[in-house]
């Protein structure tokens, strides 16, 4: 469905991703893992139509979208689900939730809503309160009823659990499980390690803008590199 | 409902004002105010609800007045089509100044309006075959009379010309309420307060931008229309950047993303300095000093202060401020 092939990046003179290919099929749930600095939310930016590579290509749904436009991205049917639970803070939950099925401005979205807050017990309560007044965690809820509000068909989350309490993590971890269930498509990026690989059906390890490693989870969590240098093994 | 009260009570006051208070004085600055009403809730549209900040306002409203007065006395058009054609020159003007500028965001957007504005500015001082230069336009004409059987609305009377810019400026307050309440205003909103999240919602940014920086504009234009047939005569020191600043500054002090705000900051930007003229050298630096005062202690603005203070008064029970006065 996602198909990165040999995608370099700079931003100026400075290369940051040297060729990374990585693949996405249909009902897959793949992680993207690795450390600061290794080049993870770069890709991101560039599958999201925020950066252009300057070599290689991107193809989602047998069509290109490199150098696309932000907006042309998300209509092809790719949702973002930023780091740093990014939502729009002086509105209410329910109209973040609107506004994350623009792209089905057409359609009528009250099942999906309904689908929402079945999701996310929590939200039904909250949804005519302003969601820059929730916890982190209740954000973050906003942040991936948003993205999922655009039904898209790849929906890629960005560190979801950056800067949430440990409790609160295992949460999201259920919340992406469930998810999964539905048969979102999932291209999740995480730097908490064991998370993402009990979540992700397989993994491609990133450092220093290169991948180094891939396979399923299994292996992954079984590879000694990936115990010493993530899983504290 | 108190709410609705209260707007029924401000309508009711506006329209009875020239009776209570007869004063052509008076009456020529509730003129001016309101037609600065209609500029700054332009600026709104484009500052308050989508959060870039145009400092081109008084340029627009200066494309409006020449084009509005240049119609009328050059090309002979009736003074109403003038009026009502004027805001689509400024449309238009704001179209092509648009596109181009509202390519870079935050403060580099304002500054390029602000080169904007000082090249509208130079263009009405220096084409002077066309905008009379330095020396302005004289003779611009009143709209024509409206007879209906033996009654005569003569709009060279001040009190006429009065009402006929109150209503303009209720058309623009229905208008503007009509945009914010739509889908269009929430994704206006939704740009402003995270605009790449908005993007990645699928939402097409630039077009909402522009369109936001059109429609402001195109009441600026408006404004001016009416600013040139009142005074009957035009030179280019009122759309000057100076001005710019003062729509901004209307916004930001009456309550910026507020449907009401920008009327409390306009009715202040022109009634404070004469009020002030008492104490005379020292009008700026006290009409200053209270600007900072009011940005220091009132952030968001007069506006939505008084409203907590009514809403407080009337004890009336709502948990949720922020949404009673958008």
């Amino acid at each position: 469905m996602l198909t990165v092939t040999d995608v370099r990046i700079s931003y100026g003179q400075a290369e940051v991703v040297h060729g990374v290919s990585f693949a996405v099929e249909e009902g897959e749930c793949v992680a993207l893992i690795g450390p600061n600095g290794a080049g993870k939310s770069t890709i991101l930016k560039a599958i999201c139509g925020l950066l252009r590579p300057s070599a290689g290509d991107i193809v989602f749904d047998g069509r290109s979208v490199a150098g696309l436009p932000g907006h042309e991205v998300a209509r092809r049917g790719i949702a973002m689900c930023p780091e740093g639970r990014q939502m729009f803070p002086e509105m209410t939950v329910m109209e973040n939730l609107k506004l994350g099925a623009y792209r089905r401005r057409s359609e009528s979205i009250t099942p999906e809503i309904d689908e929402m807050m079945e999701l996310f017990p929590r939200l039904r309560e909250r949804s005519t309160q302003m969601a820059g007044t929730l916890s982190g965690g209740e954000q973050e809820m906003v942040a991936i009823a948003r993205a999922l509000m655009a039904k898209p068909k790849l929906c890629i989350f960005d560190e979801p659990s950056l800067g949430i309490a440990p409790k609160v993590v295992d949460e999201i971890e259920e919340t992406l499980i469930k998810i999964k269930g539905l048969g979102v498509t999932i291209l999740l990026v995480e730097q908490a390690v064991s998370m993402a690989l009990r979540v992700a059906d397989r993994a491609y390890v990133l450092e220093a803008g290169e991948v180094v490693t891939a396979g399923t989870s299994q292996e992954m969590s079984n590879d000694p590199r990936v115990q010493s240098a993530y899983l504290g093994a | 409902m108190i709410r609705y009260v209260l707007i029924l009570a401000v309508i009711a006051g506006a329209i009875a004002f020239p009776h209570l208070l007869t004063s052509n004085y008076f009456i020529h600055l509730a003129i001016l105010a309101m037609i600065w009403m209609i500029v700054a809730q332009g600026a709104n549209v484009i500052q308050g609800y989508t959060g870039y900040v145009s400092i081109a306002q008084a340029g627009f409203m200066g494309i409006g007045a020449y084009s509005s007065a240049l119609l009328s006395i050059e090309a002979g058009f009736p003074v109403w089509i003038a009026i009502l054609v004027s805001p689509f020159f400024t449309a238009v003007a704001s179209l092509i100044a648009g596109y181009p500028s509202l390519r870079v965001k935050g403060h580099y957007f304002a500054i390029v309006t602000l080169a904007m504005n000082m090249v509208i500015f130079i263009v009405l001082v220096n084409w002077i075959p066309v905008t009379g230069g330095e020396s302005g336009l004289p003779g611009i004409p009143a709209p024509e009379p409206i007879v209906i059987g033996d009654f005569e609305l003569n709009f060279l009377r001040r009190n006429t010309y009065y009402y006929l810019v109150l209503a303009a400026l209720a058309l623009v307050m229905l208008l503007v309420v009509a945009v914010v309440r739509s889908r269009v205003g929430l994704v206006l909103q939704a740009i402003r307060q995270n605009e790449t999240l908005a993007e990645a919602a699928g939402v097409a940014c630039w077009r909402y931008k522009l369109f936001s920086f059109v429609f402001s504009a195109s009441l600026a234009g408006f404004a001016g229309a009416l600013y040139a047939h009142y005074q009957a005569f035009i030179s280019p020191a009122p759309f000057s950047v100076d001005h710019s600043l003062n729509a901004i500054l209307a916004v930001i002090l009456g309550g910026s993303g507020t449907l009401f705000g920008p009327l409390v900051g306009a009715a202040l930007t022109v009634a404070l300095p004469e009020v002030l003229r008492v104490a005379e050298t020292y009008r700026l630096i006290i009409y200053g000093v209270g600007l900072v005062i009011v940005v220091i202690f009132l952030p968001r603005g007069l506006y939505p202060w008084l409203a907590d203070l009514s809403r407080g008064l009337f004890g009336r029970k709502d948990g949720n401020g922020a949404e009673a006065h958008r």
